[in-house]
């Protein structure tokens, strides 16, 4: 590990260094996923830009007016403390807060930082795609919001320019009588990276599915995606476990594409990810309706 | 390679255990090198280095964290409890029960779960958790000696000696 270190004064500071040492310099925010992978020799930048220092500016829940701001800086403590984990339609935030990490890992993790690892293990990026969350971006030349799945281009790459740094992540509360889950498997829930992940958020009418956004860890790329085809098969259904589980079983294979690797194979994750797929739906409906 | 790049010092100002430090650091530096070489607090161990053993924690402004995932930069300005800044005078609470659970087998793990205990018990203030509450407080610590059910039982004791005692300082 060796690399020099830039504080930045302020947040244009820290885009003008980004954008003027391009690709050489490098934000770190929490670290918790930049110290391993400059000890693991994965990168090797020769600047670090620390952000901790505009945590006063860039830490923030709020909720206005049917929109929810996340600034980039806030922990996943601080997250998992909000009001947002309190909301009924946001109890998906509380699943992921559990099994994130460890209690040390979430007091330094940060929601900008797990966005801007861009891959499939980032939790928060999952249940954001479930929530069709924007992101905010600013750069040298001013700033601007992108859809985080736009964003999130493949694995360990950021559609983004060079000196823009990840502001905030905005999205909507739901319409009433909507939820989330969220359900991740690992070897050791947390640190490990999970096998599969999947957030779903569910609005119910009358007993049906009215609407459902369905996320996982990977679907057809290798950073998370949603399950479009599942989706819409899914509306209209009753919430009933075998309706529900029939047609994941059926269209979830069709746009998912699993690889095998040393913790699992291909099967093994579609199968799971069916499974897990159709409790989350449940999961989410159930709470939907005031049945946690 | 940037001018001078790992030569260049960088000065820094933090507190550990109440004592102010003014030192010149490396860019690349971690806390836990800082806390180790520069200031010999040596509770503070190096297990993995990745934030996934809770061998090195510590407490930072209130937070619990893995000092080998935190630049000593990072921790300008700051305030640093380690184990020695907890039981200078004599044992913690802690300490008293883990060693009477006989809970340290090897040791290399324990000044990590003492701080992870202490960040619940004390600087979060619950001094009547639940199993479960133990658990997650402990949630980063490995111990490779397997003492995880000691832990809960000792960290509920120092609980309740803790507990105790408050009772008693609030009748006097
Ligand atoms: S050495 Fe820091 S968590 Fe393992
Ligand atoms: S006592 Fe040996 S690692 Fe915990």
């Amino acid at each position: 590990m060796l690399f020099d270190i830039y504080i930045p004064r302020d947040l244009v500071d820290a885009s003008e260094f980004l954008y003027r040492n391009a690709p050489d310099a490098v934000p770190i925010a929490g670290g918790t996923d930049l110290i391993p992978m400059i000890r693991d020799g994965k990168l090797r930048p020769k600047y670090l830009v620390d952000l901790s220092g505009l945590k006063g500016r860039l830490s923030y829940v709020s909720i206005d007016s049917g929109v929810v701001r996340v600034g980039a800086l806030t922990t996943i403590n601080a997250l998992g403390a909000s009001a947002l984990t309190g909301m009924e339609a946001f109890l998906g935030f509380r699943d992921l807060y559990r099994t994130f990490g460890n209690a040390a890992v979430r007091s330094l993790a940060t929601v900008g930082g797990n966005v801007g690892t861009a891959v499939s293990a980032a939790d928060l990026i999952v249940m954001f795609n479930a929530l069709d969350a924007k992101v905010g971006l600013s750069g040298v030349k001013g700033s601007r919001y992108v859809d985080i799945r736009e964003l999130v281009a493949g694995k360990r790459l950021l559609a983004k320019e060079p000196g823009e740094l990840i502001t905030e992540v905005v999205f909507n509360v739901p319409p009433k009588n909507s939820s989330t889950a969220f359900i991740k498997l690992g070897y050791r829930e947390g640190t490990i990276i999970g096998l599969t992940s999947v957030a779903a958020l569910v609005t119910v009418r009358d007993g049906v599915i009215e609407d459902v956004k369905l996320a996982f860890d990977r679907v057809d790329r290798r950073v998370p995606g949603r399950a479009y085809l599942t989706e819409k098969g899914l509306k209209g259904v009753p919430l009933r476990d075998e309706a529900v589980g029939g047609v994941i079983n059926e269209h979830l294979p069709r746009e998912m594409r699993r690889k095998s690797d040393y913790r699992a194979s291909g099967a093994y994750r579609l199968h799971v990810s069916k499974v897990l797929a159709r409790r989350a739906v449940l999961t989410a409906g159930r709470r939907a309706v005031g049945g946690g | 390679m940037p001018e001078g790049l790992g030569v260049r010092e960088v000065p820094v100002e933090l507190r550990v255990n109440g004592v102010k430090h003014v030192l010149r650091v490396k860019p690349y530096e971690r806390l836990l090198d800082t806390l180790r070489r520069r200031l010999g607090i040596t509770s503070v161990k190096d297990g993995c280095g990745r934030g996934e053993c809770g061998a090195c924690l510590v407490i930072v402004d209130g937070e619990l964290v893995p000092s080998c995932l935190m630049l000593t930069v990072q921790a300008r300005g700051r305030d640093v409890v380690t184990v020695e800044g907890i039981s200078s005078r004599s044992l913690h609470s802690i300490q008293e029960a883990l060693i009477k659970v006989n809970a340290p087998q090897c040791g290399f793990c324990i000044p990590g779960v003492v701080i992870a205990a202490y960040w619940l018990l004390e600087v979060k203030g619950n001094l009547n958790p639940s199993d479960d509450d133990v658990r997650e407080a402990l949630s980063t610590n490995l111990c490779r000696c397997g003492s995880y059910h000691r832990f809960v039982k000792a960290v509920k004791i120092a609980a309740e000696e803790l507990r105790a005692r408050k009772a008693l300082g609030a009748r006097d």
